[in-house]
């Protein structure tokens, strides 16, 4: 009886190592949709008041269907870094004053799978009367969805600038 | 509150009034239940009648009966082991009255462990679905960061993790709602939408609790429906004893240090058991880590931000404060007391929004013990009130309990819309206070318990609960509501023989939810309602069938099938806001109807001298199973999820085994493994964990010097990858990680000295844990943690 019930012991604990070795491992997003952005492009230059295409090329590889696209924007005067990106050229650090915020968000078509999604958006310089948005270094956040509910997110830096320099400190 | 405990009233009374029994003449018969100082029944104690003339054992629920008597003078004695033998002596005519006889326990402790242990076994042998009774061993030495952290031990029982001080119970790959937890059969209450509240209970006030792995609503009501985790009273003093404790515990990992002491004590009927408790822990510490990759909200397939972080995860410190009186009378016809509870918790949230913003990230790093902002505290207060009280063999419980929960959650607030100054300025100066849930709660359960109508037992169960639940805050999630619910059910046992066993019940609830309108208070800014008025019926059925076949007394063999509902809650229903720890908007549904779920349970059980093995299989098929769905769309807060129902089943089980391989070496294994599949959409459920096995080697030395009781552990835990997930979950690597552990009393002259140390995660591997918050977040789970446990009993 004894040596029976070893024996049992032996078989359960070796199913338990083999139900470890049988174990996959691996940890990979197979279904989200992809994004690529195409205009403006990496390290771009956007000038107030000046429209620029906002183009990205979005992919559902698990072929359900497009959802919304979301795009925001916000300073990166701290100099944070996003994702694997190179860093582009940055100014100095500085302190936000009135930085431009907005949230940009579109329905994609749902019987899509590979769709170019385009855009064209002013920046406006008027933070007020007689106040004006700080320039200087600004993320997008870019999040996409399929109809499935699948997210994705990607982030593009750029600068963005006022052609003839800032209005509250006077062009000389 | 209308009063709905008064038909509850009324048909107690009816009950009281039903005394049955009657005995016919020419012979006699002496029948009646041996109970013990705890009012239990006590099952296989043995009665003789005239030294030994007569002779039995008591049945499963402590009954006896011997009929067909000579009508004469007769002297009973009833001996049970650990208790002190009971002898009376019955004339003629007192034999028609059914005896209650109430045995003390004998001086011996030890007497007292295998007491406990043959109770935990006849609640196996009985029960048609899988129960654990837990008692102080399993608690000793053996205490993590918060209970349910505790219990991930025990095969079928998981936590999802989002902090130290903050896990919610999961049995069976089913969590949040759909798990009770209970203080001596009254619900907890609490804010359990949200994945960073964990139980409001302090895990030292307790010394015995059970655990239902299963389909519940028949005795538990709504939410039952995945299982139950009950805290059981603690044991009711001897006579004239006290004794007392203090107990000292230290962590490496998160610095903790935590202070408990206890009193227990009795002077004639009046006892009184006193608790009190204080930890205080730092942030969790993960192994070799240079580099964090925040999230992008929702588990996006590429981290937001790139951000040297060193090796810990900021900002989870915390603090825990616990205090509780039990107080009350026992009496020979039974025990009536107060259970007043009070605990709290303050925990600083990992905060990975903040974390990106340098001067915030500066402040989380200059401290590791420190709550920063955004914190949270809960505090719960309970006050409840039994009574147990003996008819003959029959019982009544009534018990009552009201409970305040405050929840609240403190964060940099920001205003998005740019219309809300003054409140922002008011709800800064209200201690930054972004969200407040004060959830009031009463209770009133009854029941009945009919122990001997020819070998059938009949609990009657009624239950009414009343919920209040008011919201502040800067920001919203959950508005204003109310609600009221009241069950009432039947249960009925029949031992058919002594190998069968028949377990039978039927319930039906109703419940009444309802909603306050909460407007927008930016009404240039989205949605101008959040929530509309809101009122709404729901009625709820439950029923359990379920057959124990017992051959032998080393065997067990179970089959039970069981209906159980759930109501929707409140934030199912009418939630509106963005959960910051997921960084997404979750909205609830109006339409939703309660979760019905079908489950088939099987057990099978052996134990000879060396061995114990359990198996327990389930199936579970849930007609709408309600989960939080990812939608396409997509707002400024963030993506959408929105509540959603489905055709689910759930499949899976348990295995454990303990096995004395030599009389000092002993062996425990255990699996644990449950499938989700969303039988609609084709995919799994959310967040389900993933199988994983549990195995033990402990060594028991000699006894040396002043040392005695002496054990060494090793602990495997081995977890496989989970795969099976749904859109925007990550799937998890399994891993493999090994604890120890000794144990030791240390004699110090009169004085003992209970000695523990732990180590866990001994090799500081680096790994994530599926159902944790911190897998969204990419960050490990803590790293090695020597824990050390001293406690110091003083006895009269």
């Amino acid at each position: 009886m004894k040596k029976y019930l070893r024996g049992t012991m032996l078989l359960f604990i070796a199913s338990l190592l083999m139900f470890w070795a049988c174990a996959e491992d691996e940890d990979t997003v197979v279904l989200q949709p992809t994004v690529e952005v195409l205009s403006p492009e990496y390290c771009d230059t956007i000038w107030f008041d000046e429209p620029f295409t906002f183009r990205i090329r979005v992919t559902d590889p698990g072929k359900k269907g497009l959802g919304a696209v979301s795009f925001d924007t916000h300073h990166n005067f701290n100099h944070h870094t996003h994702g694997s990106h190179l860093p582009c050229d940055m100014d100095p650090k500085k302190e936000a004053v009135r930085p431009f915020e907005n949230v940009w968000i579109y329905d994609l078509p749902d019987a899509e799978t590979d769709y170019i999604f385009e855009k064209e958006v002013t920046i406006p310089s008027a933070a007020g009367e007689d106040t004006y948005h700080d320039y200087g270094d600004y993320h997008f956040h870019i999040y996409v969805t399929n109809s499935q509910g699948y997210q994705t997110f990607t982030t593009l830096d750029y600068k963005l600038i006022y052609r003839e320099g800032h209005p509250d400190d006077p062009w000389e | 509150m209308k009063s709905p405990n008064i038909p509850a009233f009324l048909i107690l009374f009816l009950l009281l009034i039903i005394q049955p029994f009657n005995i016919s003449a020419e012979t006699v018969s002496i029948k009646g239940v041996i109970i013990n100082d705890r009012n239990e029944s006590l099952p296989a104690a043995t009665v003789q009648l005239n030294n030994g003339e007569y002779g039995m054992v008591t049945d499963l629920d402590g009954r006896f009966e011997f009929s067909g008597l000579p009508a004469q003078t007769y002297m009973l004695e009833a001996s049970y082991m650990g208790y002190e033998s009971y002898i009376i002596l019955i004339e003629p005519d007192q034999v028609s009255e059914p005896l209650a006889i109430r045995m003390e326990p004998s001086e011996l402790l030890l007497q007292e462990v295998q007491v406990a242990e043959s109770r935990r076994q006849i609640a196996r042998r009985v029960n048609s679905i899988s129960v654990e009774h837990l008692q102080e061993d399993f608690f000793a030495g053996n205490k993590a960061g918060n209970l349910m952290r505790t219990l991930r031990r025990i095969p079928g029982v998981h936590s999802m993790d989002a902090g130290t001080g903050m896990s919610k119970p999961m049995i069976r790959g089913l969590g949040f709602y759909r798990v009770v937890f209970a203080q001596n059969g009254i619900k907890q209450s609490g804010q359990h939408w949200s994945n960073h509240t964990g139980i409001s209970i302090d895990q030292h006030a307790i010394s015995q609790m059970e655990i239902i792995k299963g389909p519940s609503s028949l005795r538990y009501g709504s939410d039952a429906i995945g299982g139950v985790i009950n805290i059981l009273p603690a044991s009711i003093p001897g006579e004239d004893q006290w004794e007392a404790n203090v107990s000292l515990t230290a962590k490496s990992n998160t610095e903790w240090l935590g202070a408990s002491t206890g009193f227990s004590g009795r002077s004639g009927d009046f006892y009184v058991h006193l608790n009190a408790s204080h930890n205080r822990f730092g942030d969790f510490r993960v192994p070799d880590t240079d580099v964090f990759l925040l999230p992008a909200p929702a588990g996006a397939a590429e981290a937001t931000h790139e951000v040297e972080l060193g090796d810990h995860a900021h900002n989870t410190a915390g603090e825990e404060t616990g205090v509780s009186l039990v107080t009350g009378i026992v009496r020979p016809w039974g025990n009536s007391y107060f259970d007043m509870r009070f605990h709290s918790i303050e925990n600083g949230f990992f905060d990975y929004i903040g974390l990106q913003h340098e001067s915030q990230r500066a402040e989380h790093m200059a401290s590791t013990r420190e709550i920063n902002l955004p914190y949270q505290k809960v505090s719960d207060y309970a006050i409840n009130h039994f009574t147990n009280r003996y008819f003959g063999e029959n019982k009544l419980e009534v018990a009552f309990g009201y409970q305040l929960n405050t929840s609240t959650e403190h964060s940099i607030l920001t205003d998005r819309t740019g219309n809300r100054f003054e409140d922002l300025i008011y709800y800064r100066a209200k201690d930054n206070l972004e969200l407040q849930f004060d959830l009031h709660h009463l209770t009133a359960n009854a029941s009945y318990s009919f122990r001997n109508v020819d070998r059938h037992q009949f609990d009657l169960i009624i239950n009414t609960s009343y919920e209040q639940n008011k919201t502040d805050g800067f920001s919203h999630i959950l508005p204003d509501y109310q609600r009221t619910s009241a069950g009432a059910g039947v249960i009925h046992r029949y031992e058919l023989s002594p190998e069968w066993i028949i377990n039978s019940g039927l319930r039906v609830d109703y419940h009444l939810a309802n909603m306050e309108e909460s407007l927008n208070p930016d009404p240039a800014y989205g949605d101008s309602i959040f929530n509309p008025d809101f009122e709404e019926n729901y009625l709820g059925t439950a029923f359990s069938l379920g057959v124990n076949y017992l051959p032998g007394s080393s065997q067990i063999i179970k089959a039970h099938i069981g209906k159980s509902f759930r109501v929707p809650a409140i934030y199912e229903l009418g939630a509106y806001g963005l959960h910051r720890h997921e960084g997404r908007f979750e909205r609830g549904d109006l339409d939703i109807k309660p979760e019905e779920a079908w489950q088939l349970d099987l057990g099978y059980e052996i134990e000879s001298d060396a061995l114990h093995l359990m198996l327990s299989p389930f199936v579970n098929y849930f007609t709408n199973y309600l989960f939080l769905n990812p939608t396409p769309e997509l707002r400024p807060e963030g993506q959408v999820y929105q509540y959603h129902q489905n055709k689910a089943l759930l499949y899976g089980g348990e295995v454990s085994l303990e096995y004395d391989w030599t009389e000092r070496i002993h062996i425990q294994a255990g699996i644990e493994y449950v499938y989700a599949l969303n039988l609609d959409l084709k995919r799994s459920l959310p967040f389900t964990s993933p199988m994983s096995a549990i195995t033990g080697v402990e060594y028991a030395f000699e006894d040396r010097g002043i040392f005695r009781n002496i054990h060494l552990g090793l602990e495997g835990l081995w977890v496989g990858a989970q795969t099976n997930t749904v859109p925007n979950e990550l799937n998890t690597p399994g891993y493999f990680s090994l604890n120890m552990h000794a144990s030791a009393v240390m004699q110090l002259g009169k004085q003992e000295l209970n000695l523990t140390l732990r180590v866990n995660n001994a090799l500081d591997n680096r790994y994530y844990d599926h159902v944790s918050f911190y897998r969204r977040m990419r960050i490990p789970e803590p790293g090695r943690d020597v824990q050390l446990f001293v406690q110091i009993p003083i006895n009269k």
